[in-house]
């Protein structure tokens, strides 16, 4: 049933260069929405990687173009993007216990639980391993902040299998976190 | 955790949380252990639930105002004073410099969110052409970089002032006032256009208006700065502007505000000057800014992309606008200028404004120029559109008509601008300026009145071509059936109405001759004559005008005999009763080309003399027309003497006229879209652009264009074949940068359909490489190279030709290795000869490779070599001259000033050709004395046309640099050519110019410079027999002089200077043998 979830092990070239686009391309929209006027500001990942579709769509490679496979990726390259950032800026914080500083223009929102994101993310390795089709919803709805409705509509099941998944996810991954820490 | 497990798990789940642990209990055929598992996942899931709650869907990105710079902090070599103002991309401080020189700098701190490399590597990457805009009302942008925090930010030219609508509204300006502010800016951004800078965010803040003695001085600022931030068009991100930094979308043209196109060029700054002139005119912007933020991305694109702004007029009427009351007074003082001043300022900028660009004015130069005309009371360009519209409606109803429409739309515009019925007052008038003044009230006055004409006649002809056609579908009317019924109807009804009938008569003449129906429209133009004679007596402005429109006519239709009888008869007239100057100059003009045309070129060139002593007289003779004809003059002289020996012009016209017949009787017999209709406006415009009627080509290609490129595709061999037509067609009108994108257009459909390895596809992509060069898009070359040697390595391997040429064109860098280049060259010349150009270039490219490595003397037989097969290449030339006079090789050097010569004779009189390129000529040919009285006599010419250029083209808002430089190289000229009285006053000014305080003394140029013009003195003073004087002047140039050379062998070159930076030595050395030092 989630077999296609294989094609995401971004095995060849072009599948790999166009993830860095995509990669990239995130992150521009990302910095682009931070700055300017106050009408622009709230901005949500879900939003982002909607107008990442709408983007790239004709650029991606023939087995991508499908929502699916792309939303699939973009969740992916959201997560290393709050990752990365969160990242950053704990190292920033252990080092000279400033708040916030630009990396790369990318700035976790303060009412945002960086912490949280890197502990999620730790267990989210554990996930895949053991059951990527759990791993993938949880990338769409904590990372990409995608609705059930959504996330079942791109990858074609109905959204109480998605609501389902979450919600033992969400129990596996707490867990991961307990025991971790 | 086994599947059954969470099954059940997720059941529960499902239920409302207060009844889910009963239910978990009543659960009777689960073991304890499972109840006990499912009991921890529920009471984890409720934690779980919460932890994940906090966050999950709503990761908003926000931003975070984070530390920001402070007074006193350093962003480079620059330190932070106070903040002189705030904007939607950050701060604007004022910062100072210590070193290397001291100064006080503006310096714009962009916020948080910019890659900062990125944008730094864009800066760069147009450096270069920033540093070559030089002008009056442009602010520098001298440097950029990163502060700590890790921000890029710009340094400026402090500017001070405050923006031009602030400055408009203080200082309470006046309509005229405004309008002249408005035009420098023009002037400014026209500069930096013609630099391959746009600036992409002009609005008023960005222009920054300051008091000085002689008035307002206005400086645009901010150039480059957009771009380096937004990055570039052809890079590969997808960032829109709209959602960046730049705070206002008012003054954002709709290619800018599209998400898909983002085909920004030139014009969509002449978009944003439209806006500026709008909110200067009106008081407020053509769409509320708020209002504008407030309807979110999508619906704010859909707004500047589709909606039209009202009228500025109305906006003033509408409100309190500041220039109301010029308006109200206006309306006074001129009885009915109030409608006209509104409505043609109305169409200037709604013109500047169009939602099309190519509607747009083309140039900044253009716009300038048109304000120049509304405020000098001349009549304006452009057009109110309501005919436009109206015609629109029409062909939406008849697509087939589409056509038709807008042929008859364009003559209608056309008509009102030419139809000026003036008034005849010449001979009467005193003074020129009483007759100018005249000239441009009889210009409105006939404006107005050949406006309301047009729109009468639109409507007539519009309800001609609405009515049903029984049997004909609408679709399938053909433009000449449309036409024909109009002009049977057209006599048949409006028998009553003789004044209406003549003028529907012309425009639908107009309309046969734009569809080259030159016959047709001969007759229509002919009775008209007649009609206006009979009713009004030779001497009438309308049988005047009739006449007038008759000659042309008759000259396009290439009926050299008629068309002279007529114009003979035109200048009979003029003579007899007096014209206005330029009824005299267009007689003239169509007599002169009728003689040429029936062979009596004696005659012709006869008359084209007495042209030019009326256009001095007349005009003035710094006057265009004066130059235009002096030129003129020239060509026809040259001409004769080449046709004496050979008859082949009037052939090549024939065949001309035969395509243009044929054509004409395609489109009766098929319509305009036909595929054999279009095969033979094809040869028409490739014969007429290979016989020099350039523009004629040009119009044919454009209307064929888009009716090719939809109806076979970007890839068919039509569409391509007409795609290079119009490449060298714009070419030869020196329009390059158009030249371009359509080239690049054919490059993309060759790779798609035959491939990269394909020969015509290698031929697109080298032409494309010329295009590029000489359109001076240097970073866009570069970039395009680098892409092309990847791609030509992968496809050929490493030594092929096609592999090669690439890598010579990007040795012209300097850095590649000798033995890579000697390789290129080797590979090169086997293959297309060692003369060809492209081995010169491949040998150029090594040749400054040496002089880079400093071995100038190595240079110099590579040089040499490659010179006269590149002459198109004057730098390199002037290098090689430089080279050959230091190495003493003077009879090296003569030859090459002679082919050179003989090579800048030929771009005399050619559209645009740049002042600055006969400078180099001048410079060339002035390193030693001229050959003989021929040599002479050209370069005087050459020094006299570069003044009158210079003057046509308002270059004199240069700044005292070039000023100085040109006067300096005017001072060596007329010394070489004997004037020494003359010489000795230019090289005195520029050395009092160049000592003043105000001179930059800190520049190279004039390190060197002004010991150069020392030793001119020096010879120039010994040749006046001064010798004392002479030894006096080149002392002080000795010890002004602070770079020595050591050796002559292996002459040292500064870095900024290259090979023909010799010249100061040269001067140095030259003066010193005079002397006999």
């Amino acid at each position: 049933m989630h077999t296609q979830w294989n094609a995401l092990k971004l095995s060849d070239d072009s599948a790999q260069e166009f993830f860095q686009d995509l990669y990239r391309e995130l992150k521009i929209i990302a910095r682009s929405r931070m700055i300017g006027e106050q009408s622009f500001i709230t901005l949500s990942a879900t939003a982002l990687v909607h107008e990442a579709w709408m983007r790239l769509e004709k650029s991606a490679p023939e087995a991508w173009r499908d929502r699916s496979q792309f939303f699939a990726a973009a969740s992916e390259a959201m997560r290393r993007i709050l990752v990365e950032a969160a990242r950053k800026r704990n190292a920033i914080k252990r080092g000279s216990g400033q708040a916030a500083v630009p990396l790369e223009g990318i700035e976790l929102p303060d009412d945002i639980d960086h912490q949280q994101l890197l502990e999620v993310n730790d267990a989210l390795e554990g996930l895949e391993a053991d059951d990527p089709f759990k791993a993938q919803i949880v990338k769409m709805r904590f990372y990409c902040g995608m609705e059930n409705e959504e996330i079942a509509a791109v990858l074609e099941v109905n959204e109480k299998t998605v609501r389902r998944h979450w919600q033992l996810a969400k129990v596996k991954l707490y867990r991961a976190i307990q025991d971790g820490s | 955790m086994d599947k059954a497990i969470e099954e059940l798990f997720c059941e529960l789940m499902d239920m409302p949380l207060h009844q889910r642990v009963s239910a978990l209990e009543q659960m009777e055929q689960l073991s304890q252990d499972d109840k006990l598992t499912l009991r921890t996942m529920l009471s984890d899931a409720q934690q779980a639930e919460s932890y994940f709650s906090a966050t999950s869907a709503a990761v908003k990105m926000l931003p975070n105002s984070s530390h920001i710079e402070g007074a006193g902090d350093m962003c480079g070599p620059y330190q932070l004073i106070s903040k002189l103002g705030e904007g939607g991309f950050g701060f604007v401080w004022l910062a100072k410099q210590e070193k290397p020189l001291k100064r006080e700098v503006a310096l714009k701190v962009i916020k948080a969110g910019m890659d900062t490399s990125e944008v730094l590597a864009r800066f760069d990457a147009e450096k270069q052409a920033l540093a070559r805009m030089d002008h009056a009302n442009i602010a520098k942008v001298l440097d950029a970089g990163m502060t700590e925090m890790g921000r890029p930010f710009f340094v400026m030219e402090l500017v001070e002032g405050i923006s031009i609508t602030d400055y408009c509204r203080e200082y309470g300006l006046d309509l005229k006032q405004r309008l002249e502010l408005f035009r420098d800016i023009c002037e400014a951004v026209g500069h930096a256009h013609q630099k391959g800078i746009i600036h992409r965010d002009i609005k008023p803040s960005n222009v920054i208006v300051r008091q000085t003695e002689s008035g307002p001085l206005v400086k645009v600022i901010d150039f480059g700065i957009a771009k380096a931030i937004e990055g570039d068009l052809t890079e590969h991100t997808l960032f829109t502007k709209v959602e960046n930094w730049v705070g206002t979308p008012t003054y954002m043209s709709p290619e800018q505000a599209s998400v898909v196109s983002r085909d920004v060029d030139t014009r969509s700054d002449i978009y944003s000057l439209g806006v500026l002139l709008y909110e200067l005119i009106a008081g407020l912007p053509p769409f509320d800014t708020k209002a504008l933020m407030k309807a979110g991305y999508e619906e704010m694109r859909r707004i500047i992309r589709e909606v039209d702004p009202p009228r500025p007029s109305t906006r003033i009427t509408s409100c309190e606008s500041p220039t109301k009351r010029e308006f109200s007074e206006k309306n006074t003082a001129h009885h009915d200028g109030i409608k006209s001043i509104k409505s043609e300022l109305d169409w200037i900028i709604m013109k500047a404004m169009d939602k099309a660009k190519e509607r747009r004015y083309e140039t900044a130069a253009a716009l300038a120029d048109e304000v120049e005309r509304f405020l000098n009371d001349e009549p304006v360009l452009a057009k109110p559109p309501s005919i436009l519209y109206s015609f629109g409606k029409i062909a939406r109803r008849h697509r087939g008509l589409l056509k038709v429409a807008i042929i008859i739309t364009v003559t209608l515009i056309g008509a009102t601008v030419y139809s000026s019925y003036q008034a005849i007052r010449a001979s009467k008038a005193e003074t020129l300026a009483e007759q100018r003044a005249e000239e441009a009230v009889a210009d409105r006055n006939a404006k107005e009145r050949a406006l309301e004409e047009a729109e009468a006649v639109a409507r007539l002809l519009g309800s001609v071509l609405q009515s049903p056609q029984p049997g004909v579908d609408g679709r399938s009317v053909t433009v000449m059936q449309a036409l024909d019924s109009a002009a049977i109807k057209l006599e048949k009804e409006l028998v009553t109405q003789p004044e209406r009938r003549a003028a529907l008569r012309s425009v639908l003449a107009e309309t046969y001759e734009r569809l080259g129906i030159f016959e047709r429209s001969f007759e229509m133009r002919k009775q008209d004559f007649e009609f206006q004679k009979k009713n009004f007596g030779t001497n009438h402005i309308q049988t005047r005008q009739a006449l007038r429109k008759l000659v042309e006519t008759t000259e396009a239709k290439g009926d050299s005999k008629t068309a002279l009888d007529y114009a003979n008869l035109e200048n009979e007239i003029n003579d007899e009763h007096g014209a206005t100057r330029k009824q005299v100059e267009a007689a003239m003009r169509s007599q002169i080309r009728g003689l040429f045309g029936v062979g009596e070129r004696g005659q012709a060139i006869e008359r084209h003399r007495e042209l030019v002593a009326y256009c001095a007289e007349a005009f003035g003779k710094e006057s265009q027309q004066y130059a235009k004809a002096i030129w003129e003059l020239r060509q026809y002289e040259a001409r004769s003497l080449k046709s004496s020996t050979d008859n082949t012009d009037s052939r090549i016209d024939k065949r001309i006229i035969e395509l243009e017949t044929g054509f004409a009787r395609m489109i009766q017999d098929h319509g305009y879209t036909h595929p054999e209709t279009l095969e033979v406006q094809v040869k028409l415009a490739s014969s007429l652009a290979k016989e020099g009627y350039t523009i004629e080509a040009l119009q044919h290609l454009k209307s064929i264009q888009p009716i090719i490129l939809e109806k076979y595709g970007p890839q068919d061999d039509r569409t391509l074949g007409v795609q290079s037509q119009l490449v060298w067609v714009y070419v030869k009108l020196s329009e390059l940068v158009k030249a371009v994108r359509i080239q690049q257009a054919i490059v993309a459909a060759r790779r798609e359909r035959d491939g990269g390895e394909a020969k015509s596809t290698i031929n697109a992509e080298n032409t494309l490489e010329r295009r590029l060069l000489y359109a001076r898009l240097v970073n866009e070359r570069e970039a395009y190279l680098e892409d092309l040697l990847e791609r030509r390595t992968k496809l050929f391997g490493k030594d092929h030709i096609h592999t090669a040429v690439i890598r010579m064109h990007l040795a012209h860098k300097g850095e590649q290795l000798e033995e890579e280049i000697e390789n290129t060259i080797r590979v090169i010349s086997a293959h297309y000869g060692e003369k060809s150009r492209t081995a010169a270039d491949a040998i150029a490219a090594l040749a400054r490779t040496f002089v880079k490595q400093k071995k100038v003397k190595e240079a110099l037989p590579l040089y040499a070599q490659c010179g006269p097969n590149m002459r198109d290449d004057t730098w390199l030339n002037f290098e090689l001259a430089a080279l050959q006079i230091w190495f003493r090789d003077l009879e090296g050097y003569r030859n090459t000033r002679r082919y050179m010569l003989a090579y800048w004779e030929r771009k005399v009189g050619v559209q645009r050709s740049r002042a600055e390129m006969f400078d180099r000529a001048m410079w060339l040919c002035s390193l030693a004395d001229y050959d003989d009285e021929n040599q002479k006599d050209t370069i005087e010419k050459m020094l006299e046309y570069t003044a009158i250029m210079r003057k046509n083209r308002h270059i004199e808002a240069q700044d005292r640099h070039s000023q100085t430089l040109q006067k300096q190289l005017h001072g060596i000229v007329l010394f070489r050519l004997g004037r020494h009285e003359e010489a000795m006053a230019m090289h005195q000014e520029v050395v009092r110019v160049m000592s003043s305080s105000k001179f930059q003394k800190s520049r190279y140029d004039y390190q060197l410079s002004l010991p150069l013009i020392y030793f001119t003195m020096a010879m120039t003073q010994h040749r006046m027999g001064n010798t004392e004087e002479a030894h006096r002047m080149f002392k002080s140039g000795e010890s002004l002089l602070r770079i020595k050379q050591k050796s002559e062998e292996n002459p040292h070159l500064p870095y900024f200077t290259g090979g023909h930076g010799l010249i100061h030595w040269i001067s140095q050395r030259e003066s010193q043998e005079m002397l006999g030092r």
